[in-house]
């Protein structure tokens, strides 16, 4: 899928949730930021990561150390 | 000795140590010069005389006494207002908690306490550490943002008004302020300082941190702050060293990746100028300066970093918003009214990307002592309706890598121009010896007068 496809699929997706969300005017005045969001979620979905990927959350992969070395 | 209030935090403590100083006079100073600028800066939004007046005689006689001092013997420190403060109004400079009074302290502002500090007050911050503005103006031109969000702490101690002050970034709250007003801020590894008792605005983002003058203060003050919280499952359990003993020069100048990508093509032409200028500077000195590419996943950063925050806010606003979504501003409701509406899995794929570029990056920091870039794309923007671009900060934030800033000149139009210096997880100690390196070679500390006089 094209990033301008995945993005012109989002706005659709978003606009539609925010409407149902907070009303047809409210999703009226959020379709700048509904695009930009759009724009990054087009952006993600083209980033290749590895299918054992793992979500980070904190950084509670970092391993102990032993001793501070500052 | 030098008007106290202008002492740098290390200059207040020796002095204090030495009996030179009392914990009084030295808040009786602080407070003249809030009486005097504040007015303009508005920097400070609750400060309780009586009670710090109180406290600071109580040490005063404990001194007297020769009671055993701490790290931090009746220093004034000022807390950004979504830190809790028990008995002191929290509000997250919003109009829904304008009266919240918290029952408890954060666990950084229990630290300072417990080290001695004197908890000032409370510093002005943009609604929930967002967007929407705080009233607060930059000391160096009134008519320029101080930078946001933790602006009150930044204006303040830029002005003089405080040695240090408690900041947070979740994008670049805590250096972009910092570069606007010319003065040091820190912002830790993700989890190094507990996050208990601040008001979140994403969970998995959110840094604690300060802002001093001198790099010095920044590793006293990280020494008092650091360490594990029972309360904070984040925080990190990695021992806390003696941060002070990383200001001596280490065995040779520091290695310095240099971070063209994005950095180059954003920056205005003088701060790019001026970042060559310095870099000219630290190789003449002996440092080893080499350009860094960054990897993949940097070109999605931002876009991962937009979302995170979005959602996260989103869930922790949720109930509230609801409830009281008029009482929202306008930057921080559309925030939260976007979070609400991304799809899970688009979510968790941010994460993904956030674990990928933390690992690409610890690869990359092994070969630097360092990473540097300039710490804005501009000095302090015109106006008061935006609080800049946090962007030179988000990639560091969103690694959860330890970051620190520092003021390395002024730009053309009078405005502070600074340094981002970026280190490997839990490397704190190796950041402030390379960042003590780089202000002993550059002339860092700068001196706000505004409206003709010295603040």
């Amino acid at each position: 899928m094209s990033t301008a496809l995945t993005k012109k699929v989002l706005i659709e997706m978003l606009s539609a949730a925010a409407a149902q969300r907070f009303g047809e005017e409210r999703a009226k005045v959020l379709i700048p930021a509904i695009q930009d969001i759009s724009a990054s979620l087009a952006s993600l979905a083209q980033h290749q990561i590895e299918l054992l990927e793992e979500p980070a959350f904190f950084l509670e992969n970092v391993p102990l150390k032993k001793k501070p070395s500052g | 000795m030098a008007d106290p209030c202008r002492l740098s935090l290390a200059g207040m403590i020796r002095e204090i140590r030495r009996r030179q100083l009392s914990p009084v006079t030295l808040l009786e100073s602080i407070l003249k010069q809030i009486d005097t600028w504040d007015h303009s800066l508005q920097a400070w939004v609750t400060i309780d005389r009586e009670k710090i007046f109180a406290e600071a005689r109580r040490q005063q006689d404990e001194i007297a006494r020769g009671k055993a001092l701490g790290p931090l013997p009746g220093i004034p420190i000022g807390v950004k207002d979504i830190y809790y403060t028990c008995g002191m109004k929290t509000t997250a400079g919003s109009k829904i908690f304008a009266n919240f009074i918290p029952k408890h302290d954060a666990t950084a502002v229990t630290r300072l306490k417990k080290a001695g500090a004197i908890i000032l007050g409370k510093t002005a911050t943009t609604e929930f550490a967002f967007a929407d503005p705080a009233p607060t103006r930059n000391p160096w031109n009134l008519e320029h943002t101080p930078g946001g969000s933790s602006s009150g702490s930044a204006a303040a101690v830029a002005a003089r008004m405080c040695p240090a002050a408690l900041g947070s970034q979740t994008g670049g709250s805590i250096l972009r302020p910092a570069a606007y007003c010319g003065v040091v801020g820190f912002k830790p590894t993700y989890g190094r300082i507990s996050r208990h008792g601040v008001f979140p605005l994403s969970w998995t983002l959110d840094h604690v941190g300060f802002l001093t003058r001198s790099v010095e203060d920044a590793a006293i003050l990280l020494g008092v702050l650091a360490g594990s919280d029972p309360q904070d499952p984040t925080a990190s359990p990695q021992p806390v060293p003696d941060y002070t003993r990383f200001l001596k020069p280490g065995r040779r100048p520091p290695r310095i990746g240099i971070v063209q990508t994005f950095y180059k093509e954003n920056s205005e032409g003088p701060v790019w100028r001026h970042l060559e200028d310095i870099l000219t500077k630290l190789e003449r000195s002996g440092a080893k300066i080499e350009e860094v590419p960054m990897p993949a996943s940097f070109a999605v950063v931002q876009d991962a970093h937009r979302l995170i925050m979005r959602v996260e806010a989103a869930a922790f606003h949720e109930t509230l918003f609801e409830q009281q979504r008029d009482l929202y501003r306008p930057k921080i409701r559309e925030l939260i009214e976007i979070g609400l509406l991304i799809p899970s899995v688009e979510y968790l794929r941010a994460q993904k990307v956030k674990r990928q570029f933390h690992r690409e990056m610890s690869e990359i920091m092994r070969r630097f002592d360092c990473l540097l870039t300039p710490a804005t794309s501009s000095p302090a923007p015109k106006g008061l309706s935006s609080t800049g671009n946090p962007w030179f900060q988000v990639p560091w934030s969103f690694s959860g890598l330890p970051t620190i800033g520092l003021p390395s000149g002024l730009h053309p139009a009078g405005l502070p121009l600074g340094l981002q210096l970026v280190g490997e997880a839990y490397g704190e100690g190796k950041l402030i010896t390379a960042a003590r390196w780089c202000e002993k070679v550059l002339p860092l500390s700068l001196f706000p007068n505004f409206e003709g006089h010295e603040p």
